[in-house]
């Protein structure tokens, strides 16, 4: 037995963490289920063996200006004579409206693809001619750089969706739960001073809490982040390959040049580390506090905060933006941002002065750098010197 | 000596603790400058705001307010049982004149005031701010013409018809809220466990779905221009909607408080058989 | 080994707790009595290094307690008035715990976790959990865990509250026992625990130290102040508005009053044998002995 056990023993102990966790699983995996549209589903299904061939009809030169000059207005009749045989060969085998359906999906893609291919090479042409500013420039090199688009056919959308804002909110739910009494709750128990006279009761009982705080949080990260994925794989099932991250629907002509499945990547990593830092901001406030309660609730709020500013007061007036501006910097910076990275990395955002243009995702990763760094020295003071009560 | 100990006395000193609570003057002074912040600075409203009804009176009301109500019902109200539990007072009560039930009684009550209370200072202050910046109130212009809604109201007609759906989603609320105080002494548990409820209903009600509890959702009264729309059947016309949501809450309700008063019933049993058992 | 205390100060805002206080502790059992509020477990607190003292310091050996830090806890014992547990543990484990903390290896934990437990008497509840004790079942389980590194300081605020006589009895044999090679610094509302345990008494009152005595040399003190007299019901409502009244026992022929006084109360007033009880209502008042 260690006291880093213990510890986590006292975290994980909790049941009423379990049986709230359990609740908010249940109607997180009810919701999600439910947003999955089965046409849409069965389309992007029948659809995927002809998605090379889709996305090589959209860069075709031929079939490209032919659809530019028609100016994107083109029916199935018109461009099926111009697309490969194949994709022909893959719908005959549906009949009737389906077969029709079918037919005007891949118009769509090839034509959906085909503008954005322009309007990318507009957003070019533009900024080429824009003034020098570093901003221009960071754009310009995001844009030249940017990995070919592909047609939106991979089911990457519904995936990334869902860390824009719920399963932060849920796995920061459940972290606030089990980390907020960490050390108020040794108040509230009058353990504090025995714990404070024991040999290891200081360092060692501080940096156990820690740990056993940060191990909570991620596991708690881990497994909404999984079940999350299985989730997704059940109903809009697995996507069967990595895309471009500007050929999804949710970062249309972002300046990013990732990729779905490494942004996927690290906002699973940005949510544990995230988690992480919320534990410890968490636990700073639980050294204060001296209750739970008070510590669960402030924490609430610091992390609404950053949910508020970051989603639901940007998504009335800024949707979409990649412009980091001082009125959304606190959100783009929030804790909640790094749990998310949706917002600041999968838009790709920026942060511009006169002088320099940096990725805001960098910004945030120093920000919550400097708040785990504070929270822990704070929470070290607070522990250790606050006047024992009990 | 007179006893002063009536049941009036009791609901005014468990009312005056939660009114004066530093939580609810937090929170009431947050609302306030926030209010007079969409008021009075206009590049604020431009930035922050989303006009609702082409009223800011409205949009306060029907938008904001109902986040600070449940901000002060979740942090004021979440303690009431939980932290006389937790203080042992629960058993010290029991041997007073006026008894448990009637004690329990006076602190639902209280808290039911509080609910209605919050909200009308809520209106008030909205009122106040839309009078002093001079901002039109148009009481009588149909709320949401544009809208074509399925219920036509003045505005006037709208701000009543606002303020007692949002009091009556208030005392569900804090009704609920009560309820789960009542079966715990950790104060965590009814905070964390209304913020997971309002959370979920939130959820649903931004996602739509599931459809029938997107329906039967708190937020169509805490938001209650949504209500003079109709839903699509079983819900139907927006009449018929607004007479189940009610009809439902009313049935909660009724049983939360129930259960709220009789909240130890299984202690009592126990100490009457326990008592039984020594007669004999 | 020499714990002492210089010029310790602690004030709460305007209010002063403990006012300039030297003590100086060597082997042995050391009372610390006083009334209410006369700040007997903040001194208690500023001796164990858990609150911070407005002015003076705390040194063992000539060293301070704050550069000692971990060498200065790893002799220390400590029992806090209010005992502090974790509900869902049971009493074995919050000992294997807290010996953790104390840094005790695993097997030698056991052992010691076994014979404290027998020595508290809680052998047979040693697997339940302490959110099922009493009272006197907490305390007894602070106690072990106080003992659990075998402190050079043993440090016990109210030890003894919620104990009955014969664990009270068996307990104060327990410190006599441990007494002879370390500090034990008692503080309590219970005259009898000091006075048949303790080797000097330290009287605090309104954060000043009054006396700081041997036990024998405060009964000295007290030798021809205190009386044994038999008065009728009115006298003694004159007594009480003139003297400082010990016990009163009504019996047939009136009542049996002890009375602390530098003077001979009544006519019939005897001389008695003067007990650490008298001390204590001599120098804090008859008002308080329901405190005693």
């Amino acid at each position: 037995m260690t006291i880093f056990r213990m510890e986590f023993h006292k975290i994980v102990s909790k049941k009423y963490v379990w049986i709230f966790a359990i609740v908010i699983a249940t109607f997180y995996a009810i919701t999600l289920s439910g947003s999955s549209s089965s046409s849409s589903r069965f389309y992007r299904k029948a659809l995927q063996p002809v998605f090379d061939e889709v996305n090589a009809a959209a860069y075709d030169p031929a079939i490209s200006s032919y659809i530019v000059e028609k100016q994107f207005n083109v029916t199935v009749e018109e461009i099926k004579p111009l697309l490969s045989p194949e994709i022909e060969k893959t719908i005959e085998s549906y009949k009737g409206q389906t077969y029709q359906r079918m037919w005007e999906k891949v118009k769509d893609y090839v034509v959906n693809l085909v503008i954005r291919i322009d309007e990318r090479k507009a957003t070019i042409a533009k900024l080429e001619a824009s003034p020098n500013t570093p901003l221009n420039r960071y754009l310009l090199n995001k844009y030249t750089n940017m990995p070919k688009i592909q047609a939106n056919m991979t089911k990457w959308d519904s995936w990334i969706d869902t860390n824009k804002s719920v399963l932060p909110i849920v796995i920061a739910f459940v972290i606030l739960l089990g980390t907020s009494g960490v050390f108020s709750d040794e108040y509230t128990s009058k353990m504090h001073g025995i714990l404070l006279t024991c040999k290891k009761g200081r360092k060692e009982v501080f940096w156990a809490k820690l740990s056993a705080s940060a191990l909570f949080s991620a596991i708690c990260a881990l497994i909404f982040q999984l079940l999350n994925a299985i989730i997704a794989a059940l109903y809009y099932g697995v996507p069967f390959t990595n895309t471009p991250l500007n050929s999804l629907t949710l970062f249309y002509q972002m300046p990013t040049t990732l990729s779905a499945m490494e942004l996927y990547i690290l906002e699973i990593l940005g949510s544990v580390v995230g988690a992480v830092v919320l534990s410890f901001v968490t636990l700073c406030i639980s050294s204060i506090c001296h209750s739970n309660f008070l510590s669960f609730f402030i924490s609430g709020i610091y992390f609404a905060i950053g949910f508020i500013l970051s989603n639901a007061l940007e998504a009335n007036f800024e949707q979409g933006g990649y412009i980091s501006r001082l009125l959304t910097l606190p959100g783009d910076v929030s804790t909640f941002s790094l749990m998310s990275l949706v917002n600041v990395l999968g838009n790709g955002k920026v942060f511009a002065t006169a002088n320099f243009a940096i990725p805001t995702v960098l910004l945030t990763i120093v920000v919550q750098a400097v708040v785990f760094v504070i929270a822990i020295a704070l929470t070290f003071y607070f522990y250790n010197r606050r006047e024992v009560i009990a | 000596m007179k006893r002063r100990s009536n049941f009036a006395n009791l609901v005014t000193v468990e009312l005056r603790a939660l009114l004066l609570d530093k939580w609810t003057l937090m929170l009431m002074a947050a609302y306030t400058l926030f209010t007079s912040a969409i008021f009075f600075n206009e590049s604020f409203r431009n930035s922050r705001v989303q006009l609702i009804g082409h009223n800011l009176f409205i949009t306060v009301t029907n938008h904001y307010l109902p986040l600070f109500l449940i901000l002060m019902v979740l942090v004021v109200i979440s303690p009431v049982f939980a932290a006389d539990k937790k203080d042992g007072v629960v058993d010290l009560v029991d041997t007073c004149r006026n008894g448990k039930v009637r004690w329990r009684l006076s602190k639902v009550a209280a808290a039911l005031l509080y609910g209605i209370a919050i909200v009308l200072v809520g209106f008030l202050i909205a009122f106040l701010m839309s009078v002093l910046s001079r901002t039109p109130l148009n009481p009588d212009s149909i709320a949401f013409e544009t809208n074509k809604p399925a219920l036509m109201l003045t505005n006037a007609q709208f701000f009543v018809f606002s303020f007692f759906m949002i009091v009556f989603c208030t005392c569900f609320l804090v009704l609920f809220t009560l309820f789960i105080s009542s079966r715990t002494s950790d104060l965590l548990i009814p905070l964390a466990g209304i913020a997971m409820f309002v959370g979920i209903e939130f959820a649903i009600f931004s996602f739509g779905r599931p459809y029938f509890l997107w329906n039967l959702n708190i937020f169509r009264l805490f938001v209650p221009w949504y209500l003079l729309f109709d839903s699509l059947p079983p819900f139907g016309p927006a009449i018929r909607t607004l007479i189940i949501i009610l009809s439902v809450l009313i049935i909660f309700s009724v049983v939360l408080t129930f259960l709220t008063l009789h909240a130890d019933r299984k202690l009592v049993k126990v100490t009457n058989v326990k008592k039984e058992e020594s007669k004999i | 080994m020499k714990l002492e205390t210089h010029n310790l100060t602690k004030n709460y805002g305007e209010k002063c707790a403990v006012d300039n206080v030297n003590l100086e502790f060597e082997q042995g059992i050391y009372g610390l009595l006083g009334p209410n509020g006369a700040g007997k477990t903040t001194l208690i607190k500023m001796i164990v290094g858990i609150l911070p003292p407005t002015k003076g310091t705390v040194t063992l050996d000539d060293t301070l307690i704050s550069k000692l830090d971990e060498k200065y806890r790893d002799l220390l014992g400590y029992m806090p008035q209010d005992i502090g547990y974790y509900r869902t543990f049971t009493a074995k484990q919050f000992l294997e715990y807290i010996a953790l903390l104390k840094g005790l290896e695993p097997k030698e934990a056991e052992k010691k976790i076994d014979t404290l437990l027998d020595m508290v008497g809680l052998s047979d509840a040693k697997g339940k959990r302490l959110g099922q004790f009493s009272g006197g079942m907490i305390r007894r389980v602070g106690i072990a865990q106080a003992l659990l590194n075998d402190p050079k300081i043993l440090v016990l605020d109210e030890p003894t509250a919620g104990l009955d006589p014969k664990e009270r009895i068996h307990f104060r044999n327990i410190l006599s026992e441990l007494s002879l090679d370390r500090i034990v610094i008692l503080s309590t509302h219970i005259v009898s625990d000091v006075e048949s345990i303790a080797g000097k008494v330290i009287l605090l009152r309104l954060g000043k130290v009054i006396t700081f005595d041997t036990n024998e040399n405060l009964l000295h003190s007290m030798e021809g102040k205190v009386w044994d007299a038999t008065v009728t019901h009115q006298e003694l409502d004159r007594l009480k508005t003139q003297f400082t009244i010990g016990n009163a026992f009504q019996k047939d022929s009136g009542f049996e009053v002890r009375i602390v006084s530098d003077v001979k109360p009544t006519e019939n007033a005897t001389p008695a044998e003067p007990s650490l009880e008298d001390v204590f209502i001599y120098h804090f008042g008859g008002l308080d002995y329901d405190n005693i």
